[in-house]
């Protein structure tokens, strides 16, 4: 009867466990969920930034168009005149993902707006990724750090900055698979299984079809499988779960068209079709082992190895060198060679995503997670079972490339919960422990790590003996310093509560299509001036109208404005990208030939000098400047661009190149006339430089003229002219009409010479 | 002392061998060397024929014709020439993929692995090894269109 | 003596008879501060790049092809540099070949110094642009470069041979793995490839002759910065291990509870320490734990 009871007890403490853990994952979801709601309450349900715009336009497509018009859909309205082959050159898994959900929706006649469905997938799936990570973590120890290991992924800022409502973008649902896939691997090399395995490749395939940086997985899984082969830790389980992966997962990513035949080609891929090879090789030698003598099976595995290796990489090289295989593709081979990016492809340097990442980001974005983070490394370390191999290969590989991209933060992220959770984990285990033999217990958790380090078993055992009696006598006076830790540490916790919070809120959740500045007083300023701005587009413009903008508009005005582009945000032309750049440096007259080629009706330019919004075109104008330049060495010339002590002038002492450039002119058209009455026709005052335009410098413009100007002047549009009617230059033409107005306004100006003379 | 002498002969047969490999030219140590492991080739063949089950059998005769199958495939490529390139990998890989599942179905139904797998259970294997090769297969005719 | 750049030295003398004209031949000339009593440390990283630019177009046309390269320095030639009024340095000026005499010796043409890194292949590219011929650098081949990368291999392979024991028991050492990853993950999360990417100087004066250890602005660093931070990250993490592995082998409960106590006061303090220094960083933060500010 008592054994019953106690049965049935330990039974119903399993239970309660088992519903209080699915209560606190629940409830981890939620508020991993509705924080990233801050940005909807803020403003509203809108989509932010600019790759989510055309996310969501090719979402639109697919749902108005259904999936195989969507795979084939060559979108004529951007990169005019060429075109773009769109369906063959995107992550289909985010269209296709809120397109099956919407669907669904619809099925149980839930009406709900495809733009709501983009808006708060990513909220959505964070919850999903709290539970990946928890899965996962509950592999690498137990279930208690699962769980505070999806409550860190759940609010950390490193993860929301790409997961808040609205941002539509491939990494929204891009990381839930990245841990759920990291999951199954980690189950799969545990039980061997072919299933978990088979079932592993199908989440691979997803995220093939999600994001581009699978390459990270690709990477990842290998690297792990051959550090256990280094460490000669080979077993059958290993085989059994990374030939069943890649077999299946290689075949499955190559549905994906943008992906094609790439894993058997690129460099990147290499690794994990190396590793399958060798892996055929260790277990093909070890059947032989078993059925031949030892000393054939060495001579034949001494020789077949030496053979292989040199074939191997006498195949490998002649292949690259013949162009069977690609090279390494350039956005990752800037993370393995730091300056190749810089000097060889200045669109990647320009993005500054692409750049690296300074130690403020990192602690933005983990705050105290990332200190614990190396605590759980080495704890980690302690037990080093074949699964802590990977977190361990993930944190030292996520770090880096985290370092060398900002937007790798991303990948680094769960390791970083992971580990933290751990370290955070053992250190509550140990001192949150107030039943008496708590000592006990921590004594034989340290005991175990022992036994781990030194295979002396019996030692360790009579050391723990003398040890609990010794403590069991005075456990009291230990409870103060449990206290102090738990206290500390709760309130660290607290801490980063707090810190996410405010994190999130304040640098996480602005959808910088519409900005947010606070008026003297304090209250609220939403500055919309880019919706404004797209509108009046929409509204003014004919419908095939052309409008060239630097790429990084491209998709915006694609998605809201709803008109033809020469370039955007998927930089897959350099020369067009190129060809736009050097009509934004060129002089008019020069400007105005490819203008006219291209067939641009508007030209869009933003500019923050009056506002103060530093991300303006004038401060990309360099790299608009050095791609083109990378181009056409001839034609533009970095150094015309600053004066002749290097530094770089929008003033009264910028160049002469400078000042006759389409994109200055444009900027400051008229704007000195803004502050004449200000500063005393010192002229305009630019905020982002901080530097004063005069009004002898400012710009006259002959081929284009101003249609559109927002409200805070971030935003504006112009007009190429057409080709005059009299059959004029347009310089003349300008000029002449010029001089009319000139003769007209004679009289007023005299007035003005006189009364500034009065003062 | 009759162990002494016993192992001398055992001792000296290497090293008679060795000293002809270094004196003699090259041809002469392939000739030797590959005499000898033919032998014990051929020892271990016929021993793994003899203790091995009809299944294994079955298995290992399928892995064989896979891999004789995906060897004629990439000849033929390299001989005629890659044109339908998605129809030659898609067949090659189908014969690497059920390859690499069978292996796995073998190493798993093995006895001697019991203990590397404790939760897989011989018709466990079986069922993961046919959900595997239809998911291949999918993946193959999809990919050939 | 240095093998022979082909760069003529002009001094006051000399300054005018070879610019002033006529002449049959182009002449680039460096007009350069160097020596240490001038602050111009552009002068002194230039002055490299133009002896290979020198002694490449002597080693492709040995002669010459009309064609010279000349530098200045201002001790050698103050008055010219004078006369020319040139306040600053260093400049690199052309000569093209003339028939008449030139009184105020301007050049025909000033390169305008970029801020790149590699100063010799922009240089060049101006210098051929201008002149319109193909100057291709030639980089001094390094023997001792090659010697010393023998020698190390060699002298590697021999070690490996003759440690292989140990070096195995090392390389098998599970500590030295731990702790070869966490100096790993340490360096990157302090922002280690943000120096190497950047270049970053390894600490900037403040103006006020004093040195600044923490720079303002939340997405730049100098390299001191990724040292001080590693090290406060180090301090924490190695205090909570502490606190698992260490604390609870502590027999004697007196020095246990000494023990957890200094070490907790330990994490506060440097956790502050490290949130004020990232107050520093990001002006906007408002969170902070006591106020110990070392910097």
């Amino acid at each position: 009867m008592k054994l019953k009871q106690l049965t049935f007890s330990v039974d119903t403490a399993e239970r309660v466990q088992l519903l209080l853990r699915v209560i606190i994952l629940i409830g981890i979801a939620a508020v991993a969920i509705s924080s990233r709601l801050f940005s909807v309450v803020r403003f509203e349900s809108i989509i932010h930034e600019f790759d989510p715009w055309f996310n969501f336009r090719a979402t639109k497509y697919l749902v108005n168009n259904g999936f195989y018009k969507f795979l084939n859909w060559f979108d004529d309205r951007t990169w005019y005149p060429l075109g773009r082959v769109t369906g063959g050159t995107l992550y289909p898994g985010l269209m296709v993902t809120s397109g099956i959900i919407h669907k669904i929706l619809h099925i149980f006649s839930l009406p709900i707006d495809i733009r709501n469905i983009c808006v708060l997938l990513a909220p959505a799936f964070s919850g999903l990724t709290a539970y990946a990570t928890y899965l996962f973590t509950k592999e690498m120890k137990n279930e208690a750090a699962g769980l505070l290991a999806a409550a860190f992924m759940g609010i950390a800022p490193g993860y929301i900055s790409r997961s808040v409502a609205g941002s539509y973008d491939n990494e929204a649902i891009a990381i839930f698979l990245l841990m759920i896939t990291f999951y199954l691997w980690i189950k799969a090399i545990k039980l061997g299984s072919v299933f978990w395995g088979a079932t592993c490749a199908m989440f691979y395939f997803y995220m093939v079809a999600a994001w581009g940086g699978y390459v990270f997985i690709t990477n990842m899984i290998p690297v792990h499988v051959f550090v256990l082969l280094l460490m000669g830790r080979y077993n059958d389980r290993i085989y059994v779960a990374y030939s069943s992966w890649y077999a299946l997962g290689t075949l499955a990513s190559m549905q994906i068209p943008f992906v094609g035949f790439l894993p058997i080609r690129s460099s990147e891929h290499m690794g994990a079709l190396g590793v399958f090879g060798l892996l055929q090789l260790v277990a093909f030698s070890q059947f032989l082992r078993n059925q031949l003598s030892p000393k054939l099976f060495k001579r034949i595995l001494i020789s077949s190895v030496i053979g292989i290796i040199t074939l191997a990489g006498l195949a490998l090289t002649a292949m690259t060198y013949a162009g069977v295989i690609a090279p390494w593709g350039g956005r990752f081979y800037s993370l393995w060679d730091t300056n190749y990016a810089k000097v060889h492809i200045p669109i990647i340097a320009s993005v500054s995503e692409h750049q690296p990442t300074a130690w403020p980001s990192f602690f933005f974005d983990t705050h105290m997670l990332v200190w614990l983070f190396p605590a759980g490394i080495y704890l980690i370390f302690q037990e080093l079972r074949d699964e802590h191999l990977f977190v361990i290969v993930y944190a030292v590989l996520g770090s880096y490339f985290a370092g060398v991209m900002v937007r790798l933060m991303l990948t680094l992220t769960p390791v970083i919960c992971v580990s933290a959770a751990v370290a955070i984990n053992t250190l509550f285990e140990m001192y949150t422990n107030f039943t008496i033999d708590g000592v006990k217990c921590t004594l034989t958790i340290t005991n175990k790590q022992n036994i781990i380090e030194e295979p002396t078993q019996v030692a360790g055992k009579k050391e723990s003996e003398t040890k609990v009696e010794e403590s069991d006598k005075e456990f009291y006076l230990g409870l103060v310093g449990k206290f102090a830790v738990i206290t500390s540490f709760a309130l660290y916790l607290f801490m980063f509560v707090i810190h996410c919070t405010w994190v999130t809120s304040n640098a996480y959740s602005s959808p910088s299509v519409v900005l947010a500045s606070r008026n003297p007083d304090g209250s609220q300023l939403l500055i919309d001036d880019f919706r404004e701005a797209y509108y009046w587009l929409r509204m003014n413009t004919e419908e095939d109208a052309r409008v060239m903008s630097w790429w990084d508009y491209g998709y915006q005005i694609g998605g809201m404005a709803d008109r033809t582009t020469l370039v955007d945000n998927n930089t897959w032309n350099n020369t067009h990208i190129a060809t736009v750049g050097k009509a934004m440096a060129s002089s008019e007259e020069k400007a105005y030939p490819i203008l006219r080629k291209h067939d641009v009706d508007y030209i869009l330019v933003v500019f923050g000098g009056h506002l103060g919004y530093s991300g303006d075109d004038i401060n990309k104008f360099l790299w608009m400047v050095r791609i083109s330049e990378g181009i056409w060495p001839e034609d533009i010339k970095e150094r015309l661009f600053f004066t002749d002590k290097g530094e770089y002038k929008v003033d009264g002492e910028a160049t002469q190149t400078m000042r006759d450039s389409l994109l200055y002119k444009m900027s400051y058209y008229n704007y000195p006339d803004l502050y004449a009455s200000i500063n005393n026709g010192a002229g305009g005052y630019d905020r982002v430089r901080q530097q004063t335009i005069p009004m002898s410098v400012s710009p006259k413009l002959n081929v284009i003229e101003e249609a559109f100007t927002s409200e805070n002047w971030i935003v504006r549009i112009y007009k190429v002219k057409d080709l005059d009617n009299m059959g004029r230059d347009l310089f003349k033409a300008t000029a002449f009409d010029e001089g009319r107005n000139k003769k007209k306004r004679k009289a007023s100006s005299s007035d003005k010479k006189a009364a500034t003379l009065r003062v | 002392m009759s162990k002494r002498s016993s192992k001398v002969p055992a001792m000296s047969t290497p090293t008679s061998i060795k000293r002809e490999t270094t004196l003699e030219p090259k041809q002469s140590i392939k000739s030797t060397s590959t005499s000898t492991s033919s032998l014990t080739l051929c020892q271990s063949v016929h021993n793994y024929w003899a203790s091995a089950t009809t299944k294994v059998k079955l298995m290992d005769t399928f892995m064989a014709f896979l891999v004789v199958l995906g060897v004629l495939q990439f000849i033929f490529c390299v001989l005629v020439g890659n044109f339908p390139f998605n129809a030659f990998l898609g067949g090659f890989s189908s014969t690497v993929g059920q390859f690499v599942l069978t292996a796995c179905l073998r190493i798993q139904t093995s006895p001697s692995n019991v203990q590397q797998f404790p939760q897989v259970s011989p018709e466990r294997s079986l069922g993961d090894f046919i959900v595997g090769s239809l998911i291949l297969h999918f993946a193959v005719y999809h990919f050939i269109n | 003596m240095k093998p022979p750049t082909g760069i003529i030295r002009l001094n006051d003398k000399t300054f005018e008879k070879v610019l002033g004209g006529p002449r049959d031949y182009d002449i680039v000339v460096l007009l350069t501060a160097e020596g240490p009593q001038f602050d111009c440390p552009l002068c002194n990283q230039f002055a490299s790049s133009f002896d290979i630019i020198g002694s490449s177009w002597l080693k492709s046309h040995p002669s010459s092809d009309n064609i010279y390269y000349a530098v200045a320095n201002f001790p050698e030639a103050p008055s010219s540099f004078k006369k020319l009024q040139i306040t600053t340095a260093p400049n690199l000026w052309i000569y093209k070949a003339t028939d008449e005499k030139s009184s105020d010796l301007s050049p025909d043409s000033k390169y305008v110094f970029p801020q790149t890194e590699n100063m010799h292949e922009s240089a060049a590219s101006f210098i051929s642009q201008e002149l319109e011929i193909n100057l291709k650098i030639h980089y001094p081949y390094r023997y001792d470069k090659l010697i010393i990368n023998l020698v190390s291999v060699l002298v590697f392979t021999v070690a490996i041979k003759v440690f292989f024991s140990k070096l195995k028991a090392i390389a098998q050492n599970r500590n030295l793995w731990a702790a070869l990853c966490m100096v790993a993950v340490l360096m990157f999360t302090a922002g280690h490839m943000f120096n190497v990417i950047r270049k970053t100087p390894y600490v900037v004066n403040n103006g006020k002759g004093a040195i600044t250890y923490i720079l303002g602005g939340f997405s730049t660093q100098i390299a001191v910065e990724t040292q001080i931070v590693a090290i406060i990250y180090a301090i924490l993490a190695f205090s909570t291990i502490g606190l698992v592995m260490k604390v609870p082998r502590i027999t004697n409960v007196t020095k246990q509870s000494m023990v957890t106590f200094a070490i907790c006061g330990l994490i506060l303090v440097v956790f502050s320490a490290l949130i004020s220094i990232f107050r520093i960083k990001n002006g906007g933060y408002p969170y902070g734990l006591l106020s110990i500010n070392p910097f």
